[in-house]
């Protein structure tokens, strides 16, 4: 794995790929988009302008992918782990990539925890496993959120069984507080007390909201994003991104940064900007390739 | 997982053969006695309302394992969930709102949102929102804040969308000024008439008192009793009353039972529901919901908690036989299930060992496959890596059964076997495993 950075002679790297055939695989990054149903993901959900910044620390920029799958649906769901394992099984058989690198943002963290801790749920899910080098988790919501609890109250009240008829969103549901604590428990691993993840997962964990209008920085991912998530923080903690608390972010796996002491200028990321090119987020990423 | 071959794997091969000749590759591992909070039933049941999956993906008919390293900081036994609770929720009407809403709050700068409910025959739910603009406040005496006084942080259905959370159209929100303080408060919307239905949720995250609630297992099977602890806690220790607290249970499926709360012997509150999950799989758990109203220190106290649990009907089982099988490259261990419905059922166990003188988390395998009713078996393949700085005796911990298609967890013990050394035949071959990797230094702080 990224044997492209050590300095061996060429003859002794060819010597080795010849030696050894399985090891001359592809580096790759994948994209894995949070809750929502994704046609488009690149332009809609991350921006051309990130994704093609994060990939350009690929040897080889065309092995990299953008999922699009529906993760309105609940994490084990074909239309959500099932569509994430057919985009990328065939994305690492075909190219061979024996080294990939998985970006994840919010509730794509936990469509990835999903497959990760549930290997023999399907048969593509080992092929996947085996080839991940780790997995870049930009806030994840690993143990939920009190907004999940909080808009799908009102759901609840207004029609007992209307989620069962695809009601607003089961991945909303599911990002309950208590319903991660439960899933946490049996079915995910990487949390606090509980097995090891088969590969490592490691969060980025955003801690603040800026808004200020006089403050450029307030715009980068959009400002009316920004002020909306500056109001959803009344839900939560004081170290939050707007949607998720950080002890959430942090919930699983291991932190690999919290923004403001990776951000250029020391900036927090909000959860909006935590998927977008602000601050140098897609530098850190990229050089991590 | 792909087995890779070598020589060593060759050689092992033969080791292993001479083994199985000698009899001592299928050894009998101990059933430990199961302990208080294991899962586990009786018998299978299959009733036909189990011939169907919870929405789980595909459905493979292959049979797929896996192991891997567990990490070192694995706890000794699960910790129980505690949901916690310093929010209420309550209905009223339009011509309600007119006339006045009290609000109680026990600490300053509490939050209230206002959602219109749907399916009232009214106008769309976005043309019933209520701006905050529009509220007026009364405090207990009875001095009035309008036009946003006595408020902070107003916000309106736009700037709630704009969080790309998924909250009702039409929602509302603001914040209760710090000025003015705790205590019941009168909500009045002049403008709102009519038979419009809005749910009004308070929270205060800044109370020192909360209601929590927790049941005393995460799973349970069909025909189970459901125990429910709520309790009034004060930051600092100090317990209240909950007063008057109603609940109910809802399944996935939609169905709600009423339960009661009462009193036991040692003076804590308990519900107690025996569980029905005779119903047509649904995904997603079940939830316990609880509301509570009591009077603390003279101020009234409202809380609503909502907590969630599974319930899986016990469709299969673990018959309590097992054996080691010792294969090149991985330690095997055949797990009986009795099948009663078909589906495809999981085995997850927590392979420990000694090292350095004490039990140790050495691997993680799970093992699945589709199985029709009657006896069938599950193998855990542990690669030999993973025991390869340990020795005997083993245990496998943690051990699951679960319904993958349905999303049951059947069977849960958590020290289910012991194996001893002399039952282990090690060839010194691997089988392949998932290998984590260490991270490289990271850049620069604030590059």
């Amino acid at each position: 794995m990224k044997s492209s950075k050590y300095q061996a002679p060429l003859a002794i790297v060819l010597a080795m790929l010849a030696t050894f055939p399985a090891m001359a695989g592809n580096t790759g990054v994948a994209f894995v988009h949070g809750t929502g149903n994704q046609t488009n993901a690149l332009n809609d959900y991350w921006t051309a302008e990130f994704v093609n910044s994060v990939k350009q620390g690929l040897p080889n920029q065309s092995m990299s992918i953008v999922i699009n799958c529906d993760f309105g649906q609940y994490m084990w769901a074909a239309g959500a782990a099932g569509c994430l394992a057919g985009q990328l099984h065939p994305f690492i058989v075909n190219n061979n990539i024996t080294d990939l690198v998985v970006e994840t943002h919010s509730n794509g963290g936990n469509v990835m925890r999903w497959i990760m801790s549930n290997p023999t749920q399907d048969s593509r899910y080992p092929t996947i496993i085996n080839a991940i080098r780790w997995v870049n988790a930009l806030a994840p919501s690993s143990l939920g959120t009190p907004l999940a609890d909080a808009a799908t109250s009102g759901n609840v009240f207004e029609s007992a069984v209307g989620w069962l008829l695809g009601y607003k969103s089961d991945a909303v549901r599911m990002q309950q507080v208590s319903w991660m604590a439960n899933y946490n428990a049996t079915w995910l691993y990487g949390t606090a007390g509980r097995p090891a993840l088969p590969k490592r997962f490691f969060n980025v964990v955003g801690s603040d909201v800026d808004t200020s209008p006089f403050d450029g920085d307030s715009y980068c991912g959009g400002y009316a994003q920004n002020v909306g998530l500056e109001v959803t923080q009344a839900w939560l903690n004081s170290c939050s991104d707007g949607f998720l608390n950080c002890t959430s972010q942090s919930g699983a796996g291991t932190t690999w940064f919290v923004d403001k002491t990776r951000m250029a200028g020391a900036e927090p990321l909000s959860h909006n900007q935590s998927r977008r090119k602000c601050f140098g987020l897609d530098t850190i990423l990229r050089n991590d390739l | 997982m792909q087995t890779t071959f070598n020589p060593n794997t060759v050689r092992a091969f033969l080791l292993l053969s001479a083994s199985l000749m000698t009899g001592s590759a299928l050894a009998a591992p101990r059933f430990l006695a199961a302990k208080a909070g294991d899962l586990a039933a009786p018998q299978v049941v299959a009733p036909p309302s189990m011939q169907a999956s919870a929405g789980a993906p595909d459905q493979s008919r292959e049979a797929v394992s896996l192991s891997w390293a567990a990490g070192a900081d694995v706890a000794a036994a699960p910790q129980a969930f505690v949901a916690h609770s310093r929010e209420y929720y309550t209905e009223v009407s339009a011509d309600e709102l007119a006339a006045g809403v009290s609000i109680h709050t026990t600490a300053p700068r509490a939050l209230v949102r206002i959602q219109p409910l749907a399916g009232t025959g009214e106008a769309p739910r976005e043309k019933l929102a209520i701006h905050p603009q529009s509220l007026v406040l009364s405090n207990a005496a009875g001095k009035a804040f309008a036009f946003g006084a006595g408020m902070e942080m107003l916000v309106t259905a736009d700037k709630l969308n704009k969080a790309d959370m998924p909250f009702a159209e039409g929602t509302s929100a603001f914040r209760l000024s710090q000025e003015l303080g705790a205590g019941t408060f009168k909500v009045t919307a002049a403008d709102a008439h009519g038979a419009a239905r809005y749910l009004i949720n308070v929270v205060e995250p800044d109370s020192k008192l909360a209601l929590t609630m927790q049941t005393d297992a995460s799973h349970y099977l069909h025909g189970q009793q459901l125990v429910v602890l709520p309790e009034l806690v004060e930051q600092g220790g100090a317990r209240h009353p909950a007063g008057k607290l109603d609940g109910h249970v809802t399944s996935p499926g939609g169905r709600s039972f009423p339960i009661a709360f009462k009193a036991e012997p040692d003076g804590r509150l308990r519900a107690r529901l025996t569980l029905d999950a005779d119903e047509a799989p649904q995904p997603g758990l079940w939830e316990v919901h609880a509301t509570a109203n009591t009077r603390v220190r003279g101020q009234t106290v409202l809380r609503s908690v909502r907590l969630a649990f599974g319930v899986a009907m016990p469709v299969a089982r673990l018959d309590g036989s097992a054996a080691v099988v010792n294969q090149p490259g991985s330690v095997g261990v055949r797990l009986g299930v009795d099948v009663g419905a078909a589906g495809r059922y999981e085995a997850r166990g927590l392979l420990y060992g000694m090292v350095d003188g004490s039990m140790k988390p050495l691997g993680v395998a799970h093992a699945a496959q589709w199985m029709e009713p009657g006896r069938q078996s599950l193998v855990l393949q542990y690669s030999a890596s993973l025991l390869s700085g340990a020795t005997g005796p083993f245990e496998v911990r943690d051990l699951n059964l679960l319904d993958q298609g349905r999303m049951g967890v059947l069977q849960r013990q958590q020290r289910a076997l012991s194996i001893d050394e002399r039952d282990i035949v090690r060839t010194g071959a691997h089988a392949a495993t998932a290998q984590p990797q260490e991270r490289p230094k990271l850049p620069p702080v604030n590059g």
